[in-house]
Parts: C-alpha cells; sequence; structure tokens
C-alpha cells in the first residue's frame, strides 16, 4: 500500500532517499507525539486518582495492589478453578456450597445451594451431597473476595478428592449487589 | 472515489473516538472493577495491575480526543495509540483463549455477571484494529503529501 500510494502521489520526483528521509522524520514526529499522549494521560490518572483518594469522588485505587494475596491467586496456586457469576447463574457447577455460618445461609443464599461452613466439612458434606460424584464441578462461596472461608472448604473439598474444584470469590455481596436469585431456608430440590 | 475515502475515514475516525470514550467512561467510574478484569488477564505481575487499570482509560479518552483533532499530525499519534492498544488488546484476549482462561473482555462492560466474550470478543477487537489502522495510514502518509516540511505541519 506505501508503495502504491509514493507512486500515486509523484512523491517519485522527490527521489527515493528524499522521501524516505521525509516519512523517518514523520514516524520520530508521531512517537514523540503518541508518548506525550501516554505521559499526559499517565498524569491525568494520578491527577484524578488522587483527588478519588483524598476523598472527592468514589473509587480510588492504590497505585500499587497487592493482587498476589488476593484470594483468587491463592486459589489457582493451589489448582483451584475461578467461578464466574455467569457461571453461578447458569448452574454449570453440578453442586454449590454455601461456606458462610448456617444462620447467614438460612437467611438468604444462591438458589440450590448448600450449607458446608468452614470447620463443618465433613459433615456438611455428608449430611447433603453424600452421592456427590468426585469428577462433577463443584463450587463454593463465602460472603466475598475478602473472606476465606470459601478457600478453606475449597481445600478440604480437593484434599477429599474432588477434582473440579472452583471458587466463586465474588460471593455472596457480589451476588446480591448484581440481582443474583435469592433462595432463604434450605434447599429443597437435589443440586 | 477518493471522496468515499474521505467519508468512510471520516465516519471511522468517529467510530473509533465514540468506542474508546464509551469504554474508557466505565474504567475510570470503577478502577477497582477494571482492575480485575486486568488481573484476570494473568499477564501483568501483582504490582503493575492497579497502576495499568488507572492509566489506560486515560490513554483511550486522550487517544480518542486526538482522533478527533482536525489536524493530521495529532490524528496520526492518536491513530497509532489506538491502534497499538487494539493490537494489544487483542493478543492480551487471544493469549488468554489459548491459555484456555474464561474470562470476560472487561473492554466495555465491567458488570460482575459479564459473560465470556471468546471468538466474538476476538473478531470484534481485530475489526477495529483494522480500522484504527487504516486511519493511521490515511493521517500518516497523506500528511507527507500535503506539508512537505515537518516543521509546518
Amino acid at each position: 500500500m506505501t508503495d502504491g500510494d509514493v507512486m500515486r502521489r509523484g512523491d517519485f520526483s522527490n527521489g527515493w532517499k528524499k522521501s524516505f528521509q521525509s516519512l523517518e522524520k514523520w514516524a520520530w514526529r508521531t512517537a514523540v507525539d503518541a508518548a506525550v499522549l501516554l505521559a499526559l494521560a499517565a498524569a491525568l490518572a494520578a491527577g484524578v486518582n488522587a483527588w478519588k483518594l483524598r476523598g472527592g469522588g468514589s473509587g480510588g485505587l492504590p497505585w500499587a495492589g497487592d493482587w498476589d494475596s488476593y484470594v483468587e491467586s491463592k486459589a489457582l496456586a493451589a489448582g483451584i478453578g475461578i467461578v464466574t457469576m455467569r457461571e453461578l447463574a447458569d448452574r454449570v457447577p453440578s453442586a454449590v456450597l454455601d461456606a458462610r455460618p448456617r444462620e447467614l445461609y438460612r437467611a438468604g443464599h444462591v438458589p440450590g445451594a448448600w450449607p458446608c461452613p468452614a470447620g463443618d466439612v465433613d459433615a456438611s458434606l455428608a449430611e447433603h451431597v453424600a452421592d456427590l460424584d468426585p469428577a462433577a464441578p463443584v463450587a463454593v462461596y463465602c460472603d466475598g473476595a475478602a473472606c476465606a472461608d470459601s478457600l478453606e472448604v475449597a481445600l478440604e473439598l480437593k484434599a477429599r478428592g474432588f477434582a473440579r474444584v472452583g471458587l466463586y470469590p465474588g460471593g455472596w455481596s457480589e451476588w446480591t449487589a448484581n440481582g443474583g436469585a435469592v433462595e432463604t431456608g434450605e434447599t429443597e430440590a437435589a443440586p | 472515489m477518493r471522496r468515499a475515502l474521505r467519508i468512510v475515514l471520516l465516519l471511522a475516525r468517529l467510530a473509533l473516538a465514540g468506542v474508546f470514550l464509551w469504554a474508557a467512561w466505565g474504567k475510570i467510574a470503577a478502577p477497582d472493577a477494571f482492575a480485575l478484569a486486568v488481573y484476570r488477564y494473568r499477564i501483568l505481575p501483582s504490582w503493575a495491575v492497579n497502576a495499568f487499570a488507572l492509566w489506560l482509560p486515560w490513554i483511550e479518552v486522550l487517544a480518542a480526543l486526538a482522533l478527533l483533532a482536525p489536524g493530521r499530525r495529532w490524528r496520526a499519534a492518536g491513530a497509532a495509540l489506538a491502534a497499538g492498544m487494539l493490537a494489544a488488546f487483542t493478543a492480551a484476549y487471544a493469549a488468554a483463549l489459548a491459555r484456555g482462561l474464561s474470562i470476560a473482555c472487561g473492554c466495555f462492560t465491567l458488570r460482575a455477571d459479564a459473560a465470556a466474550g471468546g471468538w466474538t470478543t476476538l473478531a470484534r477487537n481485530a475489526a477495529l484494529f483494522a480500522l484504527a489502522a487504516a486511519v493511521f495510514a490515511d493521517a500518516f502518509f497523506d500528511r507527507r503529501r500535503r506539508t512537505p516540511s515537518p516543521e509546518n505541519p
């Protein structure tokens, strides 16, 4: 395309060398301009974020986040998959376990989920999902990204031989904040 | 024919600018949600995720504004940034698909219940890249013809 353009536009008369030099100059100019825009974007980002962090608006973010200690990182490092809200709503996992305390579970949970509070995994499994195939996908959640109960239960399931354990890191808080359906009391239907 | 090309390129600039402004808006409003989307690509190191999530939407804003600039100089810079970003986005999403990650694009919607995009997302990004590349080629190469002196853009 370049060659064709140059020919059509009659730049040939200037000679190839001259036209290449001018092209090189333009390339540099464009690169510098793009770098100026990148720097300006960084300045804007820093300014707006500083303003938000100071309370001028919501949603300020620390510049260096510690994502390695995020529950998702720990889960993935342990061979536990990540389940999204969409997958949970579409009932992709065969069984969903609620790792929160039982009174929170009774007050409201993801439809079809079984209670499986951390620290009580054996009893819960025996009670609700004793005949669950260890090869079936299982999802666990708790309150949200800040709670560790779901990771604890997921690790215990993994240790009990469940091959496809998934964590829903958004948890109950993300589920309700995004209009997920709520079931109260005990789950009636088989998962 | 030439006139038709002008109109197509103008429409391409408007479309790209609109797409980038729209995409940037959600990311600036909810940087935490965007940072999570960036994290889930598993490309950037932990310490760089937030900085990237804060910086990127403003690059999108400035690239969009530069694309709308009447002068060819800033238009070329904006189109170069737009094409660069789209190439990077496409490569990042392709890499995620290749590694078997089922993640939401994080391009426009940052909703928690967003579905994973898959090949549609990849195709859309590639099409936008083609538009940006065409606008860049026009601004970059045509400029040379109309204003022979680089000092006088």
